[in-house]
């Protein structure tokens, strides 16, 4: 890191410890503080309930005037998420805004998972099972959690 | 001249070439001796040398344009396995040659060209044989036409060159020695075509030595041009066309662009990307899974915010009041801070405030709203609503991340240029510079704003007219008559 971190990137990284949010951790790596290792649990009652997920969060040079690049590491069957874990999140791309945080952003991708909205898929795939067959869709995705973000 | 004594091909007529005049005749019909200039500086033509290579830079077209692959190594010529001229009568020539073409899964296809033609040379060949291959890939029907004398084949059916005018080449070889042009026209569901090939008689009898370097090329300088237009006249309606004429564009950007295109290079670059396009034939990493997603990736990002709102004006932003922070601003912990920077803002510290009155430092708004004209808390913008509707990046299904909790913050309710809200913030502490300056100054710049190219101007006063006018009229409770006056300037500028 050439440039000196941004206090408000300290005080992020601060607040996530000392005031963490139930069912969401994210901790910077010690060689970049830009990078987290992030945690959701899948919000109880979804489909997704029980899973633990993990993702990759890193910070820009110009946050917070833009937002931050998060990926699922996790494989998730979800219409707003894809294959690569690129998620669709109005927040994560016209709609961020500076007042916004990786708390609020992490928020919002725990929202995601509990309302999936298949009328603006980033996995056509998934977004078309999920309108036609929701049940076998939320089976699907409730295999997947069980398979592939079991806690542990 | 001893050779042509000395040896004597049994089997076949000897054909004579007249060093003086460049006449050529039978042997057998008119000996050694030149028939039209008398001279016997003349030579027996034999398949290993053939005097006339020597002579072939006087029959070039003085004027006429190489291109810039001239003297370049074809890039194609090694999947030639055959390429044969015979000398078959005066002025007359028969080439084959074998081609095998891959398509799709990679069967191979032997195709065989032959044709024998006065003249006429390579671009007739290949030409044709693309002409033929193309056709039925658009599976479509062909309509011929003869255009005698035409030096620059479909010069006219050429809407455009990618590379300088059509007026360079028209200029380049108006050689009306060339006798006739066929221009072929395909039509079909992909899109349009239009091949022009000519054949050339008298002036350009020989074909190119595959053997031997060779000065003479017009040839391949045509095809240069057959393949520019055939990937020209594809039109965009053909998404196979878009395939090949753009591909190397979508994919520059994965790093896979048409600078690593073997093909590329030479004048058949044009054609091989096509046929890629039109076959589906993608080679190796381009089209693989992995490759497109990276590049997918990209544009996201690149794309990110591509359809955020567009920035503040500098003048509305300048314009902006400050005031110092207050007791009641504080939380009940007992601090504030600023929500961008998150540094934390004491009693007496000067903050920026905007229309919908939510404070920041100035230095991190500023930054802000120089590339977003929204509030970072509600999203509302502070520029006056009819030149940031006409910013068009604004989308009508954005809510506030506060909706609508204050009903007095309408957006349409700051028709006026922000200088007027000085009435509200008298505390502002600016001396050097009086609101009657300022407010100059932002009215030259949206006057300005409107004259260069009406971004910011060009839908003033239409549908969000109307809005403002129904939602904004009654509720001017704040900034009234100056705010008015203040929009006045920006709206006489368009």
């Amino acid at each position: 890191m050439t440039a000196p971190l941004p206090k408000r990137i300290i005080k992020e990284t601060e607040r996530l410890q000392s005031e963490p949010v139930p069912g969401i951790s994210a901790q910077p790596h010690d060689d970049n503080a830009r990078y987290f290792d992030v945690m959701v649990e899948g919000p109880g009652g979804s489909c997704y309930e029980d899973g633990e997920f993990k993702l990759e969060l890193f910070l820009p040079d110009d946050y917070p005037m833009c937002p931050p690049r998060i990926r699922f590491l996790t494989r998730i069957y979800h219409p707003n998420i894809d294959r690569l874990g690129r998620i669709c999140l109005d927040v994560l791309k016209n709609n961020w805004s500076p007042a916004l945080q990786i708390r609020t952003i992490l928020l919002s991708i725990q929202a995601l998972l509990g309302a999936p909205n298949p009328e603006d898929p980033l996995n056509e795939a998934v977004a078309k099972q999920w309108k036609e067959n929701q049940p076998e869709a939320i089976r699907t995705a409730r295999e997947w959690t069980r398979l592939y973000a079991k806690k542990g | 001249m001893d050779r042509t004594n000395q040896q004597q091909p049994p089997r076949q007529r000897d054909m004579v070439y007249c060093h003086q005049c460049e006449n050529e005749w039978y042997r057998d019909e008119h000996g050694l001796t030149c028939p039209e200039c008398q001279s016997d500086f003349t030579e027996i033509i034999e398949a290993e040398h053939d005097p006339r290579d020597d002579h072939l830079p006087d029959l070039e077209p003085p004027d006429h344009d190489r291109g810039e692959y001239y003297g370049t190594p074809d890039p194609d010529e090694g999947d030639i396995d055959g390429l044969r001229w015979q000398q078959t009568g005066p002025g007359q020539v028969r080439g084959t040659f074998n081609r095998t073409y891959q398509f799709g899964g990679g069967q191979g296809d032997q195709q065989q060209g032959q044709q024998g033609q006065q003249g006429g040379g390579l671009g007739g060949i290949f030409g044709g044989m693309l002409g033929s291959l193309v056709q039925g890939a658009m599976n479509n029907v062909a309509q011929r036409q003869q255009q005698p004398g035409q030096a620059q084949p479909g010069q006219e059916q050429r809407p455009q060159s990618p590379e300088g005018g059509p007026g360079g080449r028209a200029a380049s070889a108006p050689d009306t020695a060339r006798a006739g042009t066929t221009v072929r026209h395909y039509h079909g569901p992909l899109g349009h075509m239009t091949i022009a090939t000519s054949s050339n008689v008298g002036g350009n009898l020989h074909p190119r030595d595959a053997n031997a370097p060779q000065p003479f090329q017009v040839q391949p300088n045509y095809i240069d041009q057959i393949m520019q237009q055939m990937v020209m006249n594809i039109g965009p309606g053909g998404p196979h066309g878009m395939g090949g004429g753009q591909g190397g564009l979508v994919f520059a950007d994965g790093g896979m662009g048409g600078g690593q295109n073997p093909f590329a290079a030479g004048p058949f670059g044009n054609v091989f990307s096509m046929l890629n396009g039109m076959t589906g034939m993608g080679g190796d990493a381009v089209f693989s899974q992995e490759e497109m997603d990276r590049v997918i990736t990209r544009m996201m990002e690149e794309n990110q915010t591509g359809h955020a709102p567009g920035p503040a004006s500098e003048a509305a932003i300048r314009a902006l009041p400050t005031r110092p922070i207050e007791a009641k601003d504080l939380a009940d912990n007992g601090k504030a801070e600023c929500t961008i920077c998150m540094d934390e803002v004491l009693i007496g510290n000067s903050v920026t405030v905007l229309p919908c009155s939510h404070w920041f430092h100035d230095d991190c708004i500023t930054a802000w709203l120089s590339e977003h004209d929204t509030c970072p808390h509600c999203r509302q913008g502070i520029m006056p609503k009819d030149e940031t509707s006409s910013n068009s990046a604004r989308q009508p299904s954005q809510a506030p991340l506060n909706d609508m909790s204050n009903p007095a913050q309408v957006p349409g309710s700051f028709p006026g240029a922000a200088p007027d809200r000085q009435e509200t913030s008298g505390s502002r502490q600016q001396p050097e510079s009086p609101s009657l300056h300022r407010r100059a100054s932002s009215t030259s710049s949206a006057g300005r704003q409107a004259s260069s190219g009406g971004r910011q101007g060009s839908s003033r006063g239409g549908m969000f007219k109307g809005m403002r006018d129904a939602f904004g009229g009654s509720r001017n409770n704040n900034n009234n008559g100056e705010g008015g006056s203040g929009g006045g300037p920006g709206a006489a500028g368009s």
